[in-house]
């Protein structure tokens, strides 16, 4: 990891899934750490699958994607995990472990980097906090909302303090009031310096938080 | 604050919650209950082992210095009692006891049916029991004997102990080779159930590596899945085998073949070692489940 690289460069990344159409041809950008960008474009344009080729969880077809100047194509496999702990994922599902309650939920990235409880404990409290769900601590997923689901799953994918955040619609599925908060939550982390790109179809929000926005159109990426 | 911070203490809030095993899940009901009966029937190999070691043991501490003496039945009185005194005159033996008919038409009762004419010429049976201290030549004894009378002769049941022991040798290799094959039966049983743990919880496996998860961290929640669902199998299995034993207990303790087996209940030995056996087995089972799922999380590309 290079300090000064950017957070996130893709270079000539073409991304096709088995004999499929190409989902990416050739595209190139760079987001430099600190920044919010947002990534738009219409259903099936392959927002979600170019997140999921930032944090690794697909390999492009062609080209190259750099982290913080890590080529992931040349990371090797034992690396990852590390690699992978500076980056948060807020996924469009939640993907909550449905069998552990919101504070187990919470803690997991923590608990898999080895941090002791104790000191876990602590880190974890405070951000149940700073998402309201302080109260649903004991409670499993599935006895909470789909906003409070949502406000777990940033939760989770921030409790590591990452350097880049990955967010896959996180306010498609809570109403406008919600999303609100959900958004001042992520201006608040984009303050404490994490580059966020975030996938959003909520032209309200965009204009209400403005940022560079990068549209997915027919397997090119343009900023707008 | 929430509750859960004032109710729970333990340090590891992850301690009794392994990530892998869903409490509701088919799977967590059924395995101990799979896995309960393999290790029942692996200790009971085992408890059948020891008990045969046991039971060749006592028949032949028993044995070893009782030795019956056999005469006619068409042999004169006065040959009975030659045979009688001579018997008793004989340093290294501490008793003689012959057997009266009544007492050896029962001992034929099972072979030849309780309907025995009185007639019937039954052979006399003498009892004698050895000294430890002064040990006696039996091929000298039976030589005295047969001076006597050729028709009266020495049984050391070393024939018939001979027979059980190389008997109770077979069936201790059979009970190994079972137990060895059952063993391969429970590696393989935690073995199929790790991939479909694994199967089923493809995405929390993609959600954990995501977050930072190591391929070892994976395995060890494996581990501990198993260990959670071996350790409940392991309790059913002694329960089971505890409840053999207890049967074993009121059963058999009125049977003079069997009385010196049944008790005590927990022999110390006999307990370690099923103890130890139980450790083993949960110990292999967790092996095996960690060997799985690195090995299937190997095959994981990204």
């Amino acid at each position: 990891m290079r300090d000064n690289a950017p957070a996130l460069e893709f270079r000539d990344v073409s991304m096709r899934y088995d004999e499929g159409r190409a989902v990416m041809h050739q595209v190139n950008f760079t987001l430099e750490r600190g920044t919010f960008t947002y990534i738009r474009g219409r259903s099936g344009a392959g927002k979600s699958t170019l997140l999921k080729l930032a944090y690794h969880g697909l390999e492009p077809t062609a080209g190259h994607i750099l982290v913080f100047g890590e080529d992931l194509r040349r990371l090797p496999r034992a690396r990852l995990p590390q690699f992978r702990r500076n980056i948060g994922v807020v996924y469009q599902d939640f993907r909550l472990l449905g069998h552990l309650t919101a504070l187990q939920n919470v803690a997991m990235p923590l608990h898999v980097a080895g941090v002791k409880s104790t000191q876990l404990r602590a880190d974890v409290k405070e951000l149940l906090d700073w998402v309201g769900l302080s109260d649903k601590a004991s409670q499993l997923p599935v006895t909470l909302s789909g906003g409070e689901k949502q406000r777990l799953a940033i939760a989770r994918a921030v409790i590591t303090k990452p350097k880049l955040l990955l967010a896959d619609e996180p306010t498609g599925n809570v109403d406008d009031k919600m999303a609100m908060k959900l958004m001042y939550l992520f201006e608040e982390l984009h303050k404490m310096g994490t580059t966020i790109l975030m996938v959003t179809h909520n032209d309200g929000l965009v204009e209400r938080f403005p940022h560079p926005q990068l549209m997915l159109e027919d397997g090119y990426v343009h900023a707008v | 604050m929430s509750t859960l911070f004032k109710r729970r203490d333990a340090d590891d809030i992850f301690r009794n919650t392994p990530i892998f095993l869903d409490e509701e899940h088919l799977l967590a009901r059924f395995v101990p209950w799979i896995t309960g009966v393999l290790i029942f029937v692996v200790l009971l190999v085992l408890f059948g082992m020891m008990l045969s070691y046991r039971l060749v043991t006592t028949w032949h501490s028993t044995m070893e210095y009782t030795w019956t003496v056999q005469i006619d039945g068409t042999l004169t009185p006065d040959k009975n009692d030659a045979v009688l005194k001579m018997l008793r005159e004989t340093g290294g033996i501490t008793s003689v006891n012959p057997l009266d008919k009544d007492t050896s038409l029962a001992l034929l009762k099972p072979w030849l049916g309780g309907d025995l004419s009185k007639d019937l010429p039954i052979p006399m049976l003498i009892d004698i029991r050895l000294d430890k201290t002064q040990p006696l030549d039996p091929e000298t004894l039976s030589k005295r004997l047969s001076a006597i009378d050729p028709h009266v002769t020495l049984d050391t049941h070393e024939q018939w102990l001979g027979d059980v022991s190389a008997l109770m040798k077979n069936f201790r290799v059979l009970m190994i080779a079972l137990g060895l094959l059952l063993i391969l039966g429970l590696v393989l049983a935690i073995t199929l159930v790790t991939r479909m743990n694994f199967a089923l919880n493809q995405t929390i496996i993609a959600t954990l590596h995501m977050t930072g998860a190591t391929d070892r961290f994976i395995a060890e929640e494996f581990e501990r899945s198993t260990l959670w669902l071996t350790v409940k199998g392991t309790s059913i299995g002694l329960i089971l085998l505890i409840s053999v034993k207890v049967s074993l207990y009121f059963f058999g303790r009125h049977e003079p073949m069997l009385a010196g087996l049944v008790t005590p209940i927990f022999p110390f030995f006999e307990t370690v070692c099923v103890i130890a056996l139980s450790g083993a087995l949960i110990g292999l089972s967790v092996w095996a489940s960690r060997q799985t799922a690195l090995r299937r999380l190997a095959k994981i590309v990204t």
